[in-house]
């Protein structure tokens, strides 16, 4: 599958301080991949410097097959960015907002932007000042839709926004990234939306990307584990690295696997805790692996 | 081309109320105040409220020049990372382009325009529209354009934009008068005279040498687009910032030490010939005690009487600092010294002062005339422990000489005359009464204003009066004004004959 997005050894830095280090991911044609990762991990400066808004300070990053500091107008027909810092024409209307654009993009689809306009139930005649902040949003992420992008990039899309309007962004998001199979980059700490929309994550911590996998993959390979055991015997003195979290209490431990395989994981555990009873494998929802994987970082640090 | 007329488009159209302005002001302004309409007003108070509105609308229309640059620039901001076009498929090349064709298609032609039409309805010839054009042009751009577009072009936002700009400011006002006082200092082996110091005013911020102010024009003008472009290219603004940093400490190093006058002469006036500076004597005669004596806080100054022999007519002197030495008969030595004509400060060098001149010579020294001066400034114990003993009084005077460059011309619209400072035409003949031709105590109220406008390099955009050094007086019977104005200066260095006092 061809590569929409690629890094290798990414690194910016302001002054002395590096905010971003070592970054190397790709993003997959056709995916929605998620960058996640807490309050100043990095996520809103990795993608400024992915759109040539901020130069790397070392590595390098290619977008469209380009890199980042040479992308110009012929790739910024292709991209769509949408960010919460991003400040509109506020003087415009929408309607204005929509004339302006629409002569940058070969590709502007009159039909598709009308369609958009509905959807996202945004009045031409409003002007941008006026709009409520999820409204803005709304507007920037039309005149962002209309050209039929291949990359869309959405920087905390979903920020301060209430519970409707980030429902109906990501009801018409889920729609969109269906019908035309773009690729979607995203930042956003709000993980129950992006489990919905992502297919592929990137978790940023202190600039460090410490994990980027599938969707798929990485719930497939994350359990809670519950093991209950009978009798009441020593904590053995190392656990495998793959257990993240482990809490012992009784005749009961509980962690996170992070290399599950239903067999392998049961036979592990039974080397360990010869006098084991039950062992309860449950899926994790992505908000629970990040959680897990935040608390672990934390705990390392 | 397309997406430059595009964003152009877009700019007037966030732009037109300011533009509207603009262009109102530009025609108020060129129809009222410079086409000669204004001759129609009779009374004082008219008068009185179309001197005040030419000032306002001149303020006012510089202000918002800068201001629709500002928001030009700052609609599309370079610096910061949150603009709009950043992610658009508008490359920087086609951005810089578009805001150099509104500055030019909106601010600067139409300028030009009211320029051409208001010296051509004023009978003025091409050839002199053409000399005089673009040294307009240049002083504008280099005094509102660029660094108003250059400031905006390194700032993400208004707010931070007006702290850029003051900080700007007065750091060029910090720059220059720190360059100034470098140079001000006075002593016996010192004869630097900083440009900027015009007789009896502290210095100025701009030069009274025409040339240097333009030299410095041009290259504000060629640094500060060079660094706008390189921003506009890279968008790298701390090397921006750094670099315009650098050029407005060459700026104001230009403008304080050029020397080097690019204009050349033509004899039109009375020769410079006539001043010896040998021949210059100032004899010095203590005034009577009762008169004598300043009292400050803890000091007191000894004053006296000097009158200066040997100055040739149109000449006259400026006293510029005092070294002076008293030695008393017991062997006590006094001493007190002035770098700056301290007793001048405060008197302005302005119009009136300068026609003045003419009748009742002022602030300088004038052939034959005596003024008092402080000879020597004692604490008040000094004073009155050896105020009867016999001394010797000795001190060394930095005296500038000025020589006044008079000439006539014709009373009628259009006539013109060429001299020192370039070529300067008499534009209109306007009636107006309680104005600088009417302060004259001895000169008759018959209530015209000259209106000049001068070619070469001009000191400041001034264009109703003349600039502040020179000054005209209408003989209405001979339908002739005389327009006069000082030199730059001739440094004399000498000392004070001695004189026994006690």
């Amino acid at each position: 599958m061809e590569e929409v997005i690629a890094t290798r050894n990414l690194c910016r830095a302001f002054g002395r301080r590096p905010v971003v280090q070592e970054v190397t991911l790709s993003v997959p044609e056709g995916s929605v991949f998620a960058l996640i990762g807490p309050n100043g991990a990095g996520k809103t400066t990795t993608i400024k410097t992915l759109v040539n808004i901020l130069e790397p300070s070392s590595g390098e990053a290619n977008v469209l097959g380009t890199p980042s500091t040479k992308l110009g107008p012929s790739q910024f027909q292709k991209i769509g960015y949408v960010s919460e810092n991003q400040e509109l024409p506020e003087w415009m209307t929408v309607a204005e907002l929509l004339a302006y654009c629409k002569p940058m993009y070969p590709t502007w689809d009159d039909a598709f932007c009308e369609l958009l306009l509905r959807q996202l139930d945004l009045r031409p005649e409003q002007r941008i000042r006026s709009l409520s902040r999820g409204m803005k949003l709304k507007a920037a992420l039309l005149s962002s839709l209309a050209y039929h992008p291949r990359l869309l990039i959405l920087d905390e899309p979903f920020a301060g926004l209430d519970a409707l309007i980030r429902e109906e962004l990501i009801r018409g998001m889920l729609e969109l990234t269906g019908q035309d199979r773009w690729t979607v980059l995203m930042s956003s700490h709000e993980i129950d939306e992006v489990e919905r929309l992502a297919d592929w994550i990137g978790i940023l911590n202190k600039g460090r990307l410490e994990l980027c996998e599938s969707v798929t993959s990485l719930q497939a390979r994350f359990r809670q584990i519950d093991v209950r055991v009978s009798d009441n015997g020593d904590s053995p003195s190392s656990l495998p690295v793959s257990w993240l979290l482990a809490e012992k209490s009784a005749q009961r431990l509980q962690f996170v696997e992070t290399q599950y395989h239903a067999q392998k994981t049961e036979e592990s555990i039974r080397r360990i805790f010869p006098t084991l009873q039950q062992v309860l494998a449950t899926p994790m929802s992505l908000k629970s692996i990040f959680l897990a994987l935040a608390r672990t970082y934390r705990l390392s640090a | 081309m397309n997406l430059v007329i595009h964003n152009l488009k877009k700019d007037m159209r966030y732009l037109r109320l300011l533009l509207v302005l603009w262009f109102l002001l530009l025609l108020v302004n060129s129809l009222l105040l410079r086409s000669g309409l204004d001759r129609l007003i009779a009374s004082d108070e008219g008068i009185e409220v179309f001197a005040t509105a030419y000032v306002l609308l001149y303020v006012l229309q510089q202000i918002l020049q800068i201001v629709i640059v500002c928001q030009l620039v700052q609609a599309d901001a370079l610096a910061g990372t949150t603009a709009f076009w950043l992610t658009r498929p508008i490359s920087r090349k086609r951005l810089l382009l578009s805001n150099s064709l509104f500055v030019l298609l909106m601010l600067v032609l139409p300028s030009l325009l009211a320029e051409v039409i208001v010296l051509w309805v004023n009978g003025i010839s091409a050839s002199y529209m053409l000399s005089a054009l673009p040294e307009e042009v240049i002083l504008q751009t280099a005094l509102f354009l660029v660094p108003s577009m250059l400031v905006a072009a390194l700032t993400p936002n208004l707010a931070r934009l007006v702290v850029a700009g003051l900080a700007s400011v007065t750091a060029f006002f910090l720059i220059h008068y720190a360059v100034l006082a470098s140079v001000m200092s006075f002593g016996a082996g010192s004869r630097r005279q900083p440009v900027g110091v015009f007789p009896g005013q502290w210095p100025r911020i701009f030069p009274t040498s025409p040339s240097g102010m333009l030299v410095s024009a041009m290259l504000m003008i060629g640094l500060g687009a060079t660094v706008i472009v390189y921003q506009y290219l890279k968008r790298r603004t701390v090397n921006s910032t750094t670099g315009a940093t650098l050029g407005m400490c060459l700026v104001s190093a230009t403008v304080n030490f050029w020397s080097w006058d690019l204009r050349t002469f033509s004899e039109g006036l009375p020769a410079r010939s006539g001043l010896n500076p040998e021949s210059v004597k100032l004899v010095v005669t203590r005034e009577p005690k009762a008169r004598g004596v300043r009292r400050d806080v803890g000091k007191l100054t000894i004053l006296g009487r000097c009158e200066l022999q040997g100055l040739p007519h149109n000449f006259f002197l400026v006293l510029t600092g005092v070294k002076a030495t008293l030695r008393l008969s017991d062997g006590k030595v006094v001493s007190s010294s002035s770098d700056y004509p301290f007793w001048l400060f405060g008197e302005d060098f302005q119009l009136e002062k300068e026609i003045k001149v003419l009748n009742e010579p002022s602030p300088g020294f004038e052939p034959g005339m005596s003024r008092m001066l402080p000879l020597l400034s004692v604490d008040a114990e000094t004073f009155q422990n050896y105020q009867g003993t016999p001394g010797t009084y000795t001190s060394e005077a930095r005296l500038d000489v000025y020589q006044r460059l008079t000439s006539s011309l014709p009373l009628k619209a259009g006539s013109r005359y060429k001299g020192d400072p370039g070529e300067t035409t008499l534009l209109s003949i306007v009636p107006h009464e309680g104005t600088f031709l009417t302060a004259l105590s001895s000169s008759k109220r018959d209530g015209f204003v000259v209106t000049l406008r001068e070619s070469g390099v001009r000191q400041w955009l001034q264009r109703t009066l003349p600039a502040p050094a020179s000054y005209v007086l209408r003989n209405r019977t001979r339908k002739e004004a005389l327009l006069g104005r000082a030199s730059y200066p001739k440094d004399i260095f000498g000392r004070f004959p001695a004189l026994d006092w006690s």
